[in-house]
């Protein structure tokens, strides 16, 4: 029974120590690309305020821009602080 | 046409919008309510218009939504086929509740709007918190028989057979119900997430309570009727041109990381402690709600003028109060969190200890 128990605490820890020295790099990686596109909002702040008052002003096109810009976002950031809760050891309970 | 400017961002904003954006996400994650309810609020209290509150709020849950859908699908407590019918029926609610809005815009102004969200939050709020409470306070009283029994509405409500519209769901041990009882409740969720963008306030009591859908179930099927409502919703409100999306992707900055906490959160807790979260977290807002109606009623008309330093007076009381029910909500969901976590590996190593013991005796 005890051997049993420490097998499998084994391989879930060697598991665990991989999965950490991949997912710094990575997260780092995701950390980055995040901080550019927020970079990128900043920088192109006043261009969007714009693109939604010329969207009220009967414009609709540019309407897509925010839109797109919500999941580009989502995608990047939502991937990235995964990684950074998971390399900070706080997982969920299975 | 009336002018309209969004608000111009400072340093002390965006760290504002991003803590509390955190937070809201963490609520979120943890209680399946977008969070919306601290920040639909504190974005006005910051000064953006109702509106554009209610819009750009949107704008960032659907992302966030879909982002803490996926993490608690890995847990297994999502009924994703519960969530797409009600978020099918809640888009539909949306566009009813968005039409509502404007309308109230046009007609009575920034103020008007900013009266109408409040007053719905207040009756909102003030009902389902105390529901919640009580049922809250039961389930950590009782046995664990008493956790399992449906609630007598519920009961009810799967008791009904209409041939034609009877649907199995995974979150109700796979027992049918009639559509005719969840096409409403996706369509409340929707009317009110549009116009006060909080679906959740309606969503997770309402599969609790009417459908017998155990709480953390609830919770983390809202998040995808909040995906494909939000969805929804933000394109109506983008193609308008009210959706601020610099704000929406400082909140979800903060939010993103909540909403994975709040996730992983879920696994340690019990339901009574998400149930009385949940109650703290919504009564503590409604009295924050309260403090501010004045304001807005002397507003429009309904009462006598307020001088400059009630308003400022009330304003400032309102957004402390806010802020402690962030603080407190935040609070307790990491302590249960953390709670649960040492538990958790006190009962491995205990585990681990016994099997050594056992293998030596």
């Amino acid at each position: 029974m005890r051997r049993i128990v420490e097998y499998h605490l084994a391989a879930f820890e060697s598991q665990h120590e991989t999965h950490r020295s991949t997912g710094a790099g990575v997260t780092i990686a995701l950390g980055t690309l995040s901080s550019s596109l927020y970079g990128g909002l900043y920088a192109y702040s006043g261009e969007l305020v714009e693109l939604a008052e010329m969207t009220r002003d009967g414009e609709k096109g540019w309407f897509v821009v925010p839109i797109a810009i919500a999941f580009l976002f989502s995608l990047v950031h939502g991937t990235f602080t995964g990684h950074f809760w998971d390399l900070l050891g706080l997982k969920g309970k299975h | 046409m009336e002018t309209f400017n969004f608000l111009d961002l400072n340093a002390t904003t965006v760290v504002v919008l991003f803590v509390v954006g955190f937070i809201g996400g963490l609520a979120s994650g943890f209680i399946g309510s977008g969070g919306a309810f601290v920040l639909t609020p504190a974005m006005m209290s910051l000064g953006v218009p109702a509106i554009v509150a209610v819009a750009s709020n949107m704008a960032h849950k659907f992302p966030k939504a879909l982002v803490g859908a996926i993490k608690r699908a890995k847990y297994g407590q999502v009924d994703v086929k519960l969530g797409v019918v009600m978020g099918l029926f809640a888009e539909g609610g949306v566009f009813i509740g968005k039409e509502i809005m404007t309308g109230i815009r046009t007609r009575f102004g920034d103020t008007g709007t900013d009266l109408y969200v409040s007053a719905v939050f207040i009756v909102v709020l003030a009902i389902v918190g105390t529901v919640v409470l009580r049922d809250g306070l039961h389930s950590r009283r009782g046995t664990t028989q008493t956790n399992c029994e449906l609630p007598r509405l519920a009961r009810w409500v799967r008791s009904i057979h209409v041939p034609g519209t009877m649907m199995k769901f995974r979150s109700m041990n796979d027992a049918s119900v009639s559509l005719l009882f969840v096409a409403p409740l996706g369509l409340a969720t929707g009317m009110l997430a549009a116009s006060i963008a909080v679906g959740g306030f309606i969503g997770v009591p309402a599969v609790m309570y009417f459908l017998g859908v155990p709480a953390i179930m609830a919770s983390a099927t809202e998040l995808v009727i909040a995906f494909v409502m939000g969805t929804g919703g933000s394109l109506f409100y983008a193609w308008e041109g009210f959706v601020d999306i610099r704000l929406s992707m400082i909140i979800l900055a903060g939010s993103l990381f909540g909403v994975q906490l709040g996730a992983i959160g879920t696994t340690y807790a019990r339901e009574s402690s998400v149930k009385l979260v949940m109650a703290m977290i919504m009564l503590m807002v409604l009295v924050s709600r309260v403090i501010q109606l004045p304001v807005y009623l002397a507003g429009i008309g309904m009462l006598a003028p307020l001088t400059a330093a009630t308003r400022e007076l009330l304003g400032t009381l309102s957004f402390v109060t806010l802020a402690l029910a962030l603080i407190a909500g935040a609070g307790a969901i990491l302590a249960t969190m953390f709670k649960g976590m040492t538990e958790h590996r006190h009962i491995a190593s205990a585990v681990v200890d016994t099997a050594g013991q056992s293998a030596h005796g």
